[in-house]
């Protein structure tokens, strides 16, 4: 009796400190990660005040979501320590005011050696010292993974504020939000444009819901395809922009394609059953789909001309919300379970499904541009918040702290080469 | 919210009966002069005046508005198919539309928190779309039937329980009159 009242505590104590602290659920990790340390920064006599957080508290952070590291912290070179952690290689670095910028500098080093693998510095406003420590993490990702990370990208969710659903966008560690939606209605279901310039969403100002674009750059929200009765959840094709949607139809829901350009827009796959969620695969030429037309909703894949369409998921009795991994050979989709949504993944075909999530619900998931880690809603914590794990369901991690925050959105690769 | 919804209705109902019949003409038209009798000092009031017959109309359709307003269409969980308690309803509210052949109505769809967004928005549709076969194989033209749905985007009971979630699978029907 003692012992499950002590439990209690415990895990109410776990609950309250879950409120106001990121939380790290360190599940078993099943993908293979790279030992990283990360050593606190020197910083010079100038006044920080305006730091918002220490370089090393958001480098370790960025190593943990990108999915490819995991992190021995360390607040000085402590050889036993890095070498007991398995990490082959260190961060650290300075940081230093001169006539009003802040210089940071970043070094990447052999652990054994003390040698200096790579070295990066980056001049900047204290303000902008985050976005160049993101810059770090994806110079140190390319320089040991030879690809470009996802450190400096964005998320866009759906955040309630003053009890309405508003579409915010903000660094993929949600750092730095900024409220993009202000009409005193219901706006949910970002998605972005392939150059990120533009969101578009869903909101129910006319009193039906409707898709809408808002240049990033601008302030005010376009219709698209007026003519259409309802649509909702835009999804952009990474190629050319086309839009695949939802639209009412004849008892249900139909999936449509538009133009948001020109507002043409055609009827892809209809039939009197409901269909919802199109996601584009990643070079534009199919995409996946659910239909209920089975009963309850079920995965299912066509071309773009919404020709062969084919099942995709056969486990479970509600799969939903499905996103195709950026290298085409997973899938990760929403299943129902005893009343709880969880996130899965399988292979394109169905087969091999690994459950992620087990603790609350746990729904929309969202790639990271590189397929490395996965961002969701869950509502484990006791309200709706964004995590991000890793795409073996290890490491989630909470990015939003207070409110309710749905339907995180990633956004895509900048084109260009390594900052 | 009951309140909103009277308050819209009973001025639906006023608008019908104090503006003239083409809206559009009156919002373009200047102001009409003032007439002579307008000058007048209004008789006197008798101690038990009888009612209105226009006022006695607008009561009369207030209330019929408010009745199929009041009339929501439950639904079993992930459902759309009408139970008998609802057919019940939507008999009583089809009556009333044949009579009252300016009634226009709109059907809104509605889910529960359960299942993702995306597909409780075309639950809701599916369900606003039952409720308008039903009327229409009642006798209702379709051409005075609307449908929209709302997804899990507006309940009307918040909360998680088991009776709220009931309370949330619903129809809920807007009515407007036709000029």
């Amino acid at each position: 009796m003692r012992f499950s009242t002590s439990v209690v505590l415990f895990l109410c104590a776990l609950v309250y400190a879950q409120q106001d602290t990121i939380t790290m659920d360190i599940a078993v990790s099943t993908d293979k990660t790279l030992p990283i340390g990360v050593i606190n920064f020197e910083l010079d006599k100038s006044d920080w005040s305006k730091l918002e957080e220490l370089p090393q508290k958001t480098l370790a952070r960025d190593f943990e979501l990108s999915g490819r590291f995991s992190v021995v912290e360390s607040e000085q070179y402590n050889l036993f320590k890095l070498s007991q952690g398995r990490a082959k290689h260190y961060v650290t670095g300075r940081l230093s005011m001169s006539s009003g910028q802040a210089r940071l500098e970043c070094k990447l080093y052999a652990t054994a050696s003390k040698e200096v693998v790579k070295g990066f510095v980056y001049t900047s406003s204290v303000e902008q010292i985050r976005t160049s420590l993101h810059k770090c993490t994806d110079n140190v990702v390319h320089q040991l993974w030879g690809v470009k990370g996802f450190a400096s990208t964005q998320l866009a969710w759906v955040r309630k504020i003053n009890d309405k659903k508003q579409v915010v966008v903000a660094d993929y560690d949600g750092f730095r939000r900024k409220q993009i939606t202000s009409h005193n209605s219901v706006n949910f279901m970002p998605a972005w444009s392939p150059d990120n310039s533009k969101i578009y969403f869903t909101s129910l100002r006319n009193g039906r819901p409707q898709i809408f674009e808002r240049n990033l750059a601008g302030t005010t929200d376009k219709l698209l395809f007026p003519n259409l009765d309802q649509t909702f959840s835009p999804a952009a094709n990474p190629k050319d922009g086309a839009l695949l949607f939802s639209n009412v139809g004849q008892s249900g829901a139909d999936i449509w394609q538009g133009n948001p350009q020109t507002g043409s827009a055609s009827r892809l796959i209809y039939t009197s059953s409901i269909e919802v969620s199109p996601s584009w695969s990643p070079h534009g030429t199919a995409f996946l789909f659910s239909s209920d037309k089975g009963g309850q909703p079920q995965i299912y894949m066509a071309l773009r001309d919404g020709s062969d369409v084919q099942r995709v998921s056969f486990f479970g009795k509600y799969n939903e919300s499905a996103v195709w991994s950026p290298d085409g050979d997973r899938i990760a989709y929403c299943s129902m379970d005893g009343g709880k949504l969880n996130i899965y993944t399988s292979d394109i075909d169905g087969n091999n499904v690994q459950k992620l999530t087990s603790e609350g619900n746990n729904e929309k998931p969202t790639w990271s541009p590189d397929g490395m880690s996965i961002a969701f809603s869950s509502d484990r914590s006791g309200s709706s918040q964004i995590y991000i794990m890793r795409r073996d369901g290890s490491g989630a991690t909470r990015i939003t702290n207070t409110g309710e925050n749905t339907s995180p959105a990633w956004s895509n690769l900048t084109k260009g080469g390594i900052p | 919210m009951k309140t909103i919804v009277k308050v819209l209705a009973v001025s639906v109902a006023l608008a019908l009966f104090a503006c003239a019949k083409k809206k559009e003409a009156v919002e373009v038209a200047p102001p009409p002069p003032p007439r002579v009798e307008a000058y007048k000092p209004p008789p006197p009031r008798q101690e038990a005046p009888k009612e209105d017959p226009l006022e006695a109309e607008r009561r009369r359709l207030e209330e019929l508005m408010n009745k199929i307003m009041s009339d929501d269409i439950y639904f079993e969980y992930d459902q759309a198919t009408l139970t008998a308690a609802a057919k019940d309803i939507l008999v009583e509210v089809g009556d009333i539309l044949k009579r009252e052949a300016r009634f226009a109505v709109l059907t809104e769809g509605h889910t529960d928190e359960r299942g993702t967004e995306s597909y409780n928005m075309g639950l809701g549709m599916r369900r606003a779309d039952a409720v308008v076969k039903f009327l229409t194989s009642y006798g209702v033209a379709s051409s005075r039937l609307t449908k929209v749905s709302y997804g899990e985007e507006q309940p009307k009971v918040s909360g998680s329980s088991e009776d709220a979630f009931a309370k949330n699978r619903r129809a809920a029907f807007r009515v407007q009159i036709k000029h």
